[in-house]
């Protein structure tokens, strides 16, 4: 079929719309989501089927359709994230303000404490729940603004993804705390 | 002060990216699938029950595979929609955006005329239940847990011969449960696994087409419900 669709015959054109039929909607809603406004979301659509078509040699058997179009659509919605605010991580991040200030003055430290990044990549598995998680992942390690990762994730707390990254910095100054202590008792 | 926070965004850059072991998402679909060879199965899961970056991935697939317009987003969708479909078929008066200029735009266009009156059609009679964390009543949402669902998601060649979600730290016992989209119970059990087996006349039973719900709930010791996969939505291709 990939090959139908990638040679542009009528075969590839019948395929091309039950592929669009199928999973239309998710990319519209997804984009929806990323951009939280309908002028972007169309926009951002349009270059996620523009790649899509780009790249349909690349489609492993139809059972990973959604898979590479997942492939397809997160590329371009960090691109386009990205294209936003490409080193202002959280600009309206008022977690900081409510946080113990290790974290921010001595980041260092959270790295001393395992000495490497899978380590401290464990340290951040065992002390965040699993929506910390998520919304640490994404914010750090994708750029994504938090009110984005309120949409992507649907939570529906008051303050959304910002209330879980106040969460989970607290958690892990408290376990920084725990290992000064504990560095103390044995030195 | 400002170097000190950008010192610790690059470290937290680096301890939250993927890494060369990482999971593709191709991997991770597979491994929820259960079609994954067993050495890289093992490889895999252990891997995936150690690493952030890996379950959200899963996590933001499985959200992916499962999006549906929610109430508040519909009017949005149908207005993008439209517009795609009017961009398109290339109406005198509609401007096509350079992006849409470069898209095969015979097959687009009949690909949209459909779509118009499939999402239309789709939004009206099939809505999906949200995705989202059950609130913990009465407690801070700041406690409340989520489990990483593995499989079954999205659409399946086949009925799935099991449920199966990251075992979660501190959990004495599971609750399962399977629905209808309306959230009638079809079937549910408990297990002190990660995974449970459907039953085979509940297989039999699985319409081609017909969406269905599962969501497994972790309890403590104690049987107090202490994390959620939230609703998970699966069919069988027709």
């Amino acid at each position: 079929m990939a090959n139908h669709l990638a040679e542009g015959d009528s075969e590839g054109s019948i395929w091309l719309q039950e592929l669009f039929r199928r999973h239309y909607t998710r990319v519209v809603t997804w984009c929806l989501r990323v951009t939280g406004d309908r002028e972007e979301a169309h926009q951002l659509v349009q270059a996620v089927f523009v790649n899509a078509q780009r790249h349909l040699e690349t489609i492993r058997g139809e059972s990973m359709v959604s898979t590479w179009l997942y492939s397809i659509a997160r590329r371009e919605c960090i691109a386009y994230l990205q294209s936003r605010s490409p080193l202002d991580i959280a600009p309206d991040d008022k977690a900081r303000k409510a946080l113990p200030d290790d974290l921010d003055s001595h980041p260092q430290r959270l790295f001393e404490f395992h000495g490497s990044v899978q380590a401290a990549r464990a340290l951040l598995d065992r002390e965040l729940n699993q929506i910390e998680k998520r919304v640490f992942t994404l914010h750090y390690g994708d750029g994504v603004p938090l009110q984005t990762i309120t949409r992507l994730l649907g939570l529906q707390n008051a303050s959304g993804a910002e209330a879980y990254l106040v969460s989970a910095r607290r958690k892990l100054a408290r376990a920084l705390e725990q290992w000064r202590a504990n560095e103390k008792l044995t030195g | 002060m400002g170097e000190a926070k950008a010192g610790e965004r690059s470290l937290l850059t680096k301890a939250l990216s993927a890494s060369e072991v990482c999971a593709t998402p191709f991997e991770l679909r597979s491994l929820a699938d259960g079609s994954l060879p067993e050495p890289a199965t093992a490889r895999l899961q252990a891997h995936l029950s150690g690493c952030p970056r890996c379950q959200t991935e899963l996590t933001l697939l499985n959200y992916f595979e499962n999006a549906v317009p929610r109430p508040d987003e519909e009017r949005a969708v149908r207005w993008i929609s439209a517009r795609l479909e009017a961009e398109a078929i290339g109406g005198p008066s509609v401007p096509r955006r350079p992006l849409f200029k470069a898209l095969n735009l015979a097959a687009f266009g009949l690909a949209f005329m459909a779509l118009g009156a499939a999402i239309t059609i789709g939004l009206r009679d099939r809505r999906a239940p949200e995705l989202t964390q059950p609130s913990l009543s009465g407690s801070p949402v700041l406690r409340s847990a989520a489990i990483t669902a593995l499989s079954p998601a999205g659409e399946l060649d086949a009925a799935p011969d099991s449920l199966r979600w990251v075992p979660q730290a501190g959990a004495a016992s599971y609750s399962v449960q399977l629905m209808e989209v309306d959230h009638a119970e079809l079937w549910n059990a408990e297990t002190r696994d990660a995974a449970i087996a459907l039953p085979l006349a509940l297989r039999a039973g699985i319409a081609p087409g017909k969406p269905l719900l599962w969501e497994v709930v972790a309890k403590d010791a104690d049987g107090r419900a202490m994390a959620w996969s939230g609703k998970q939505r699966f069919s069988i291709k027709r």
